[in-house]
Formats: structure tokens, sequence, C-alpha cells
């Protein structure tokens, strides 16, 4: 394991930014969202510095466990809202999505080991491959369910006639609905391609792709709901409120039920 | 030398006193020619908008410069008591403190305008046209902007609208990611419905369409807004055209209720719309803001939202004059050493003319030297001479950074070496 304090750090950073972003709901300071921005962007220096510290340590993909997964997941989070950020300034956005990466560092903590060995299943690049898109694919997920949040919130004031300063700051409905769209598109694409690793290492491994695991079947309803809500968006018909809250419940179930089943659960049954 | 201004605005002067003092183009072309001609100000800017005329100026003494900018101002427009009255003089840092006020539109009637930045900038360009700046005043406004600059993108101050027309471009602007691909309806011919459509059409809206009562009316307001012009009897596609509809007529009963309203979001694919209520009585059900994507805004809504985003502005004006405090401190420190400058330059170019005086005295005396090692030795005099101001010269700019000490020092230098009789 690299250098805890690099951990230590990125999540000191991450609860800073956080801070300063809900800050910023209440004192309408501009500043705060530029130092939460710089906050975060060292915050990210840091976990990507952890990561590669234990990767270059362990000479596999640091995704053994459940600590170096969460980490992984922070990263992807972090590195999936400042892209989303760079590209479409969203400012006030980080209120509804910091919280999220903020826990799964805090999450983190639970689970860490001092000495880990080496997963032998990890140096295979098809297992590699299908953990690290998955990952990227729930980090791209939570993204999206965070700007439904903020939809949410906009579409309900200005429905009530009293869009407050939080209308204001965030992006029009339209664009909220559209960042959303491409953010489950981008990990519709990932999960997709995680899931077709995964199924070919197990044919490798086992001779038939694995369908009886819980975890599978998880996977599955998530990438059935996630095309549910591509299909709802690209039809018209269901945009707007409907497709928001459809991905809330989406993130339901890949929080409860994915990430609880794998960090209490143990992952995948075959593993053991 | 000190920064001065003297002027009118609409904290002081009411609407015809600012008017007879305005000054057009031309006017102010006339102006700078007269300007040149007053011996105590020595650069000069003219800012004449609606809401003020004032002069700002860079003046020897501040009390003749004052008194020169004032004469100047009441004389070119043949100004009486009244004029007088209205006018307010400031000088050194409030002069400065006033000036980034009204560049940074915390001294404007609509607090935040966005207008007055660039009027400012046009005057000072106006200015440099005419020849009326030199150093010292592109060094001052070019900070000035920056600083105004900065408050306009750091605050709120300028974010929000504070009229019925510009909160529903703002509502607008909530709901649809780009209003170029949007169409707007405008439901009769009511002053306040063309205007919000002028203004969602000044924001991108590409498409108009007009439906009133009399189709002629119709067709000249549709020309109006390079749109077209809808029979009443064709609501119903019109609805399932428009973005935005802005109903402004003076029909007594609804001219748009839930049933049409379904009929068109069907035929839209259901696509978002924000309706716009200006008219009293009111002509769009208000039954149908219980349709899913349909957002309706009446003027009580829109007048509410007007007077919080004024009261928005007056938050962030507080910051914004927190930031402007500290561009105040940095412009004035640097005003302050631009005053050693003419001494500086006096003192260097008194000790290079002794330098070239003596050296051409000596030079027939060295008339054994050859070319090279006369070259040698006049080299030696420019650097006996840098070695020699070098401590004066590093204790000004030292006494720059303190302003306080800057001036005594500066009178003793000037003392010292006898520089006011030098030409700077």
């Amino acid at each position: 394991m690299a250098s805890f304090w690099l951990y230590q750090s990125a999540f000191a950073l991450q609860l800073a930014a956080m801070a300063l972003f809900g800050a910023y709901v209440v004192v309408p300071r501009r500043s705060l969202t530029r130092v939460g921005l710089a906050a975060l962007t060292a915050a990210l220096l840091f976990q990507v510095a952890f990561f590669v510290g234990s990767w270059a340590r362990k000479g596999q993909l640091p995704l053994a466990d459940n600590f170096e997964s969460l980490a992984f997941m922070a990263l992807c989070m972090t590195l999936a809202f400042l892209a989303v950020e760079w590209r479409y300034h969203l400012g006030i956005l980080g209120t509804f999505i910091l919280p999220i990466p903020v826990l799964f560092l805090f999450m983190g903590y639970r689970f860490r080991q001092l000495e880990h060995p080496p997963s032998l299943a990890l140096q295979n690049s098809f297992l590699a491959g299908h953990v690290a898109f998955s990952m990227l694919a729930y980090a791209f997920f939570t993204i999206a369910s965070g700007v439904s949040v903020a939809f949410l919130v906009q579409e309900r004031q200005l429905k009530n006639k009293q869009p407050g300063r939080v209308a204001f700051e965030l992006p029009s409905l339209e664009e909220l609905e559209r960042i959303s769209f491409l953010c489950v598109l981008a990990g519709f694409a990932l999960l997709t391609l995680g899931s077709l690793a995964g199924m070919l290492w197990s044919i490798q491994i086992f001779g038939h792709p694995l369908i009886g695991d819980a975890k599978v079947l998880l996977g599955a309803a998530l990438w059935l709901l996630y095309g549910l809500y591509l299909a709802w968006h690209l039809s018209g018909r269901f945009r707007g409120r409907p497709s928001a809250i459809l991905l809330l419940v989406c993130f339901f179930v890949l929080f409860f039920g994915y990430y609880l089943a794998n960090v209490y659960g143990g992952g995948h049954r075959f593993l053991h | 030398m000190s920064l001065i201004v003297v002027g009118l605005s609409h904290k002081t002067a009411p609407l015809e006193l600012r008017e007879k003092l305005a000054f057009n183009p031309q006017a102010q072309k006339q102006a700078y020619e007269l300007l040149r001609r007053q011996s105590a100000l020595s650069e000069t800017v003219l800012l004449s908008t609606c809401n003020r005329v004032e002069l700002y100026a860079w003046a020897e003494q501040a009390e003749p410069g004052l008194r020169q900018a004032s004469q100047f101002l009441l004389q070119a427009r043949g100004g009486g008591e009244d004029l007088r009255r209205a006018l307010y003089q400031r000088q050194d840092d409030e002069a400065l403190w006033h000036l980034l006020q009204v560049s940074a539109s915390l001294d404007s009637m609509v607090l935040g305008e966005a207008q007055i930045l660039g009027q400012v900038k046009e005057a000072y360009e106006w200015a440099v046209e005419n020849k009326a700046v030199k150093a010292n005043f592109h060094g001052l406004f070019h900070r000035v902007f920056r600083a105004a600059k900065e408050v306009r993108t750091r605050t709120d101050i300028g974010r929000h609208s504070a009229s019925v027309a510009s909160v529903s471009v703002e509502l607008a602007e909530r709901l649809f990611q780009d209003l170029k691909s949007k169409c707007v309806l405008l439901l009769g011919a009511g002053e306040m419905g063309r205007l919000t459509a002028q203004h969602l059409k000044g924001a991108g809206a590409s498409r108009v369409l007009v439906v009133s009562r009399g189709q002629a009316r119709a067709e000249e307001l549709a020309r109006g807004f390079q749109g077209r012009a809808l029979p009443a009897a064709q609501m119903e596609e019109a609805l399932a055209e428009a973005d935005i509809v802005v109903a402004c007529t003076s029909a007594e009963e609804y001219l748009v209720g839930p049933e049409i309203l379904s009929r068109a979001l069907g035929k839209r694919h259901y696509r978002p719309m924000l309706l716009v209520d200006l008219s009293v009585p009111r002509n769009i059900d208000p039954a149908v803001d219980s349709l899913d994507k349909v957002y309706l805004y009446n003027l009580d809504h829109l007048q509410k939202l007007a007077e919080e985003h004024r009261e928005r502005r007056l938050a962030s004006s507080r910051e914004a004059k927190e930031m402007l405090r500290g561009h105040l401190e940095e412009i004035l420190a640097w005003m302050k050493a631009t005053e050693a400058v003419p001494v500086i330059r006096s003192l260097t170019a008194k000790a290079e003319r002794l330098r070239q005086a003596e050296f051409e005295k000596n030079r027939n005396r060295l008339g054994h030297l050859g070319p090279k090692d006369l070259a040698r030795v006049e080299a030696m005099t420019k650097s006996l001479m840098n070695k020699w101001l070098n401590a004066p010269l590093s204790q000004l700019r030292h006494a720059s950074r303190q302003p306080e000490s800057l001036r005594d020092r500066l009178a003793l230098l000037e003392e010292i070496f006898d520089l006011k009789k030098e030409e700077p």
C-alpha cells in the first residue's frame, strides 16, 4: 500500500472542497467555488499519487479489496466531476455530487488493511479491465444522479415560481438533462465493456459465462435500467421529471444493491 | 499632481439639468479643443451618458484644477446657478474611489447595469483620439477597467435582471439551453408583451409568431420581429410550435386553457414550454399550471422576482465594494509613485547634460588619444554618472512605496540638485 498519508490528505482536501461548495449555497461568493475547485484538483492529484504508488508497489492494479476499490471509485468520481466541470462550468453542482466521493473515502477507512497479498485473479487483464471499466461506469452514473438531483431541485423551483439563487446558478433544465444523458451514455458504454470483459474472463477461467451469481444479476438489472433511461430519453415522452426520478431509482439500486453487496457482502460468490 | 473629477449625475441633478450639460460627439470634440487650453489640467477624460456628465482630469494642483474644470463645464454648456449647485467635486483618493464605483456600476441608477463600463471605455478612447490623454491617464484608466471587470466577473452584481421583460428572458434561459433554436409566440399587441418579445428576440430567439385579434395589427407586429402572423383560429398550431408564449391582450377571458394546451403539448412531443401572462385580467387559465412540462408565470410572479433580484444586486454590491477597496489602495500607491517620475527624469537629464558638457570641454585636451581610447573615456564618464546616481534613484524608488514620505524626499532632492530650473 502506498503511503497512507496521501489517502488521508486526499480525504481532507475532498472534505474541504465539499464544505466550500456547500458554503457557496449559503454565502454567494464565487471565491468559495474557486478555492473549492483548487482543493478538489489537489485531492485528485493525491488520489492519483496514492493509486499509482499502490500500483507500483504491488505490481498490479490496486483493486484487490474494498478499501482499494472505494479509493479508486472516489478517484473516478472526482475525475469525472472535474471533467464535467471543466467542460460546463457548473459551479454549484458540486454541492450535489461531492458528498458521494467523500462518503466513499470515509467508508474506505473502515476496510483499510495494512498489508494485502497480491490477487492472482487481478493479474488477468480481462478481469482487471472488468473492474476498471465497471467502476468508471459507476462514477459516470453517480455524476448523472447528482445532476438529476440538481434537475429536480431546479424544476421544482421553476414550477413553484420560486427560482432561488440555486436555480440561477445551475445550468438550464435542458442542459442538465443533456449532461445527465451524456454521463449515462458514457457510463452505459463503459458498463457494457466491463460486462463483456467479465464475461470473457469467466469463459477463459470456467469455460462458460457465470450467470447465476447475485452480483452478475444485479449488474444485468443495472444495465437494463440504464438502458430503459436511454430509451425514455430518446423517445422524448418521458423526458424531464420522470427520467430524472428513474435515474435516482437506478442510483438507489446501484448504491444499495451493488455497493453494499460488494462492500459488505464480499463481492462475487464464485471468487470465494 | 492630483486626480480630480467635476460633474453631475442622476443623484444630484434631474433629467432637465443632465440634458442641459450633456455633450454629444460633436460637442465633445470642441470641448477637448477648449480643454487643451486649460493650463491647470494636463490630461482629461469627459464622460457624458444619460445619467451623468463628468470631467476627469490630472491637475498639477487640486484646487486650481477643480476651479478650472467647474468653470469649463459651466461655460461650455452655458449653465446657470441650478447647474452650479448640482455639480460635485472630488479629488485624489475620493476622485479615484468615485471613478472606480462609476466604472463598476455601483453608482448607476440601475445598480449593476452592464452598459456603464463600456461607456467609460468609450469616453477614454474618445479622449485618446482627441489627444487629451497621456501616460498617467493611460495607466490609471487601464487599472480602473481591470478592477471594474474583476467586479463584474467575480461578483453577482450584474447577474440578475431587474425588469419584468428581462426576468422573462432569464426564466427562458433557466429552461432552455440555447434560445437560438426557440420560437416565441406573442399573443396580443400590448406594449409590455411587445417589449418582452423584443428582449427574447434580442437574447437570440430565432422565430416569432404573432396572434392578435386584428390581423392587420398582427402582421405589422410580426414584420417588426421578422416573424409570422397567424389568425386566432390557428392558435393550437401556434402553441404546438412555440417554446415561449407571451400573452398581453385586452381580452377579458382566458385565451389558453388546459385542453388546447394538452393537445398542443402532444403535438410538440412534450417539449417544455414557458408561458408568460402579462395581461390583467389574465389570458392564460391558471389551471394549465398543473400540466407537466408547462411553466406558467403571471405579472405578479415576475414583479416579485424582479424585486428579489434588485435585493440580490444590493447584497452583491457590498462584496463588490470590498473588492474595489483593494484596487483603490493599489492604484493610489501607483499614482503616488508616478509623482517621482518627473524628478527622476530631471535628475538624470541634468546629470547627462553636465557629463556631456564636461566631456566636450575636455575633448580637445584628449586629442592625443585614439578613437578607441576616447570612446573608453566617454564610457567611463557614463559609468561614473550612473553609479553616482544609483543611490538617490534607488532611494526614490524605495520612497515611492511609502507615499507619506515621498513628497518630502522629492522636494529635498529638487532643492539639493536645484532641479526646479531644469526642464523635465
